[in-house]
């Protein structure tokens, strides 16, 4: 154990190193944003605000300002989840009876 | 009285007895009634000029002298005009005056085709080529085929298949669930809110929504489709639109092409 563990404080070291990277941080953000928006538009329900704030996200990530594409994805991936959300809640609405249904 | 019990409680887990399509019609049919005591349903092909009396005025003045009629003579010209086989709009349409069977669910197809669609299909069935969904020729065009075929009632076919009934499900559910970062549905704004004003606009009935298209909206500054009007709703909503002609969009024509049965086309008309 006592032999492995400077091997172990590297690896940790570098997996540190590669979360604090601002560029690759940034690049998982804009990913899963785009991954969220691209199921709600799957749900039939995107958000334009979404589309429009992950557009943000990948101009401001081509520019190389990442921390503004950070804040864009995260807001654009917030934006998709409610609108999946929506989606969800929205499934079973004409199951009810048309049209005084909630 | 166990056997009674389960039947109720079945009965309620199921969520209640689902409408069928004629069943929501009159269901409809009656949420504007008792609303507008004294406006006949009928009279909801004006849209919202049916219940706003000074709005209704000033339609009247600017009907006298219509900006869609230059998009009527447009069209009238494409109508006449050959295909390349020698062929023409008239072998596919007679007269024109076909706007009353549109949308129609064809079976063969397993969906819905709208007038749109069908024009663009008798273009490339002879040898022309498809105009694109926002061309000004496809609208000009629907404009003159909507405008001989006025006075014609709307006829839509009870949905006689399982696909049939699925594509009238999914334009109902369109229409019935909440969307964009605004969280509205159509019915918020055209059932429960109908005859509201949002902010200056007073809200309109939709049994009447599909019987004037195409419009020349002043907003637009030209004429322009039903689905483009349905691209502006969900856009307001906050909601990213889908493109015109696109399923969800002939779904929900087709849905409200059903619930206006027996109202006549009046289009095309103007619109603020």
């Amino acid at each position: 154990m006592r032999q492995c563990l400077p091997t172990l404080c590297l690896a940790s070291l570098l997996l540190a190193g590669c979360a604090a990277d601002p560029a690759e941080s940034a690049r998982l953000a804009v990913e899963k944003a785009s991954s969220l928006h691209a199921q709600s538009i799957q749900a039939g329900y995107p958000w334009r605000e979404s589309k429009r704030r992950l557009a943000a996200a990948e101009t401001a990530l081509a520019a190389g300002d990442y921390a503004a594409a950070q804040t864009e994805a995260e807001v654009a991936a917030a934006l998709a989840q409610a609108s999946l959300d929506q989606a969800a809640a929205e499934a079973n609405a004409s199951k009810t009876q048309f049209p005084f249904a909630q | 009285m166990r056997a009674l019990i389960c039947c109720v409680l079945a009965v309620l887990a199921s969520g209640g007895v689902q409408a069928g399509p004629e069943e929501d019609r009159l269901a409809l049919r009656k949420v504007y009634e008792d609303r507008f005591p004294g406006v006949p349903v009928e009279a909801h092909k004006d849209g919202v000029y049916a219940i706003d009396e000074s709005a209704r005025a000033q339609w009247q003045e600017i009907e006298e002298f219509p900006p869609y009629e230059i998009a009527v003579d447009a069209g009238e010209a494409l109508f006449t005009e050959p295909f390349p086989d020698g062929a023409g709009f008239a072998d596919c349409f007679d007269d024109g005056a076909v706007k009353a069977r549109y949308p129609l669910f064809d079976e063969a197809q397993s969906t819905v085709v709208t007038l749109e669609m069908a024009i663009n299909a008798c273009r490339t069935s002879h040898g022309a080529t498809a105009w694109a969904n926002d061309a000004p020729e496809l609208t000009n065009l629907v404009a003159y085929m909507a405008f001989i075929s006025r006075g014609q009632i709307i006829a839509v076919a009870l949905p006689a298949s399982t696909a049939a009934l699925a594509a009238y499900e999914a334009g109902k559910q369109f229409y019935m669930a909440r969307r964009g970062q605004l969280n509205f549905a159509c019915k918020s704004c055209h059932v429960q809110l109908v005859g509201n004003l949002l902010r200056a606009e007073r809200l309109s009935a939709s049994v009447g929504q599909v019987t004037h298209w195409p419009v020349y909206r002043f907003k637009w500054e030209e004429v322009g489709g039903l689905h483009l009007r349905f691209q502006e709703c969900n856009s307001q909503v906050g909601a990213e639109p889908f493109e015109l002609q696109s399923e969800p969009y002939r779904n929900l024509e087709y849905f409200l092409s059903y619930i206006a049965n027996g109202l006549p086309l009046n289009g095309p008309a103007t619109r603020k």
